[in-house]
């Protein structure tokens, strides 16, 4: 074999999962949903995120209100993102996922944002009784358990506080962690923004939640196998591949499994995806084809990109797998921060 | 029903006793000596917010948004002292205890208002302070169950202290 023909490509594709970002499409990856991105869901391979829950305590006497809440977050959360809350049995020992504790006292809280909160024990704790310091007042009961139920399901999927962030600050003092990551603009109607008028919004995601969580977990019910790319970004990694870099792009745009906003051509030739690369892009795939010669070169770069953190949460989207190999029928991987 | 609303209303006041919204006979605090104690109800709008003087003991139930502010228990000191409370929050060796690592929660603001001067203020959040505690003991034990305070030590030394 020719050793010219050692690697064919990388492509560095920036994704994110949304829906029609609509006026906002040119926040994606700027930096108004506040999120710490570490401790997103992972996805499965048909970049579905399912998230186990359980109680602590499921009784008889509270069935209706747990009820509640998982129909608000249904609604909310499930019916707006490629999220799949399941289980909602009482906990076992060592159960994993989200668990939550009722308790009529308590003041409505998670122990932490998304991940953290995998398999923590009392992770979540809701109020359905309304005994303490903790009121339910100027809504009905219902109302309130749904409407602290979206808002602390916001950060057992990874949300901070909305007015935690320094663009937007209002008469309420940042609360819990920072988040960071900022997907849309400041979001005044947040269900994660104490400032908001309506309380919690009254359990019903602003435009900017829905545009920001669908950037982050994608749509709902995206068919398995397929996936929406805002932005797909192709970087070849000499000049002399353009013209194959495009055909893998016509094979992309042209398949039925692919809503793609734009294409973005880089001129600049990148061998290696760098750290800078990475951080850069901010809810990214990166998908990287080599040619079936190139084995060596593929490993040390898999090793390369374990070193910077982005190992851990491989996932494979197997139409693309089987759209590219038609071109490139040995090594394909994606990997998503 | 109605029939039934207005016996109950003869009944309560035959019996002398004040509904909670009502404030009853003029008492009010001293607004230029008191300690106040919010606590947000978060992510709700609302507030309570326990007023403590020389004499009397207030409990208002304040809209953070929509600026309302309506007194849902007022009582006569009966066993706590003020000026033990006084020297209980002179005493914080800090002004903050907040843990980050919980979202919403336990969150508190106390302020020490003295000559009409804020002369201390403490913010505690998802953290167990001795001291607070003390706090929170003194005012309950002026207050009736379903307006008592919660300030769980277990569940409080429970919470995660370091983030992740």
């Amino acid at each position: 074999m020719k050793k010219t023909l050692i690697l064919l490509c990388i492509l560095v594709v920036s994704v994110a999962m949304a829906q029609d970002p609509g006026p906002y499409k040119g926040y994606s990856g700027i930096s108004a949903i506040n999120m710490s991105i570490d401790t997103k869901w992972p996805a499965n391979a048909q970049g579905k995120t399912i998230i186990p829950v359980s109680w602590e305590n499921a009784t008889p006497a509270n069935a209706q209100y747990r009820a509640w809440v998982k129909e608000a977050v249904e609604a909310a959360w499930e019916a707006n993102a490629n999220i799949d809350f399941v289980g909602w049995g009482q906990a076992s020992p060592g159960e994993r996922g989200i668990r939550i504790l009722a308790d009529d006292y308590t003041h409505p809280h998670t122990k932490g944002l998304g991940t953290q909160l995998d398999g923590l024990q009392n992770g979540m704790e809701l109020n359905f009784g309304f005994l303490g310091s903790f009121k339910c007042v100027g809504y009905t009961k219902e109302e309130c358990i749904k409407f602290i139920a979206v808002h602390e399901f916001g950060h057992a999927i990874g949300l901070a506080h909305e007015h935690n962030r320094p663009d937007c600050l209002c008469g309420e003092a940042p609360q819990g962690s920072g988040g960071g990551y900022y997907v849309t603009p400041c979001d005044l109607y947040s269900v994660m923004n104490y400032c908001n008028p309506r309380w919690g919004n009254h359990g019903v995601l602003s435009s900017l939640d829905v545009s920001g969580i669908q950037q982050i977990y994608g749509r709902p019910n995206v068919a398995a196998g397929s996936v929406e790319l805002a932005e797909v970004r192709i970087v070849p990694a000499y000049k002399k591949d353009v013209q194959g870099l495009r055909e893998i792009q016509t094979a992309i745009d042209s398949s039925s499994k692919f809503d793609i906003a734009q294409f973005t051509e880089e001129t600049t030739p990148v061998i290696e995806v760098s750290q800078a690369a990475v951080d850069n892009l901010p809810n990214v795939l990166t998908i990287r084809y080599f040619h079936p010669d190139d084995e060596e070169k593929a490993q040390s770069i898999k090793t390369h990109l374990t070193d910077l953190g982005v190992s851990g949460s491989y996932i494979s989207i197997e139409s693309m797998m089987s759209r590219m190999s038609r071109t490139y029928p040995r090594y394909i991987e994606i990997w998503k921060k | 029903m109605i029939l039934k609303n207005l016996l109950a209303l003869a009944l309560i006041s035959s019996l002398g006793l004040k509904t909670c919204e009502d404030p009853g006979e003029s008492i009010a605090v001293d607004q230029a000596n008191n300690i106040a104690l919010s606590i947000p109800m978060f992510p709700s709008p609302f507030t309570m917010k326990y007023v403590v003087d020389d004499g009397s003991i207030f409990v208002h139930q304040v809209h953070r948004t929509q600026n309302t502010d309506t007194i849902v228990f007022q009582a006569a000191l009966s066993s706590a002292d003020y000026s033990d409370m006084v020297s209980t929050i002179t005493g914080f060796d800090k002004d903050e205890y907040i843990n980050n690592c919980v979202e919403d929660g336990q969150i508190f603001t106390l302020v020490l208002t003295q000559n009409d001067t804020i002369s201390r203020q403490i913010r505690v959040s998802n953290k167990y302070n001795e001291n607070f505690g003390k706090m929170v003991t003194a005012m309950n034990s002026e207050l009736p169950d379903d307006k008592k305070i919660y300030y769980d030590k277990d569940s409080l030394e429970q919470l995660p202290q370091t983030c992740n």
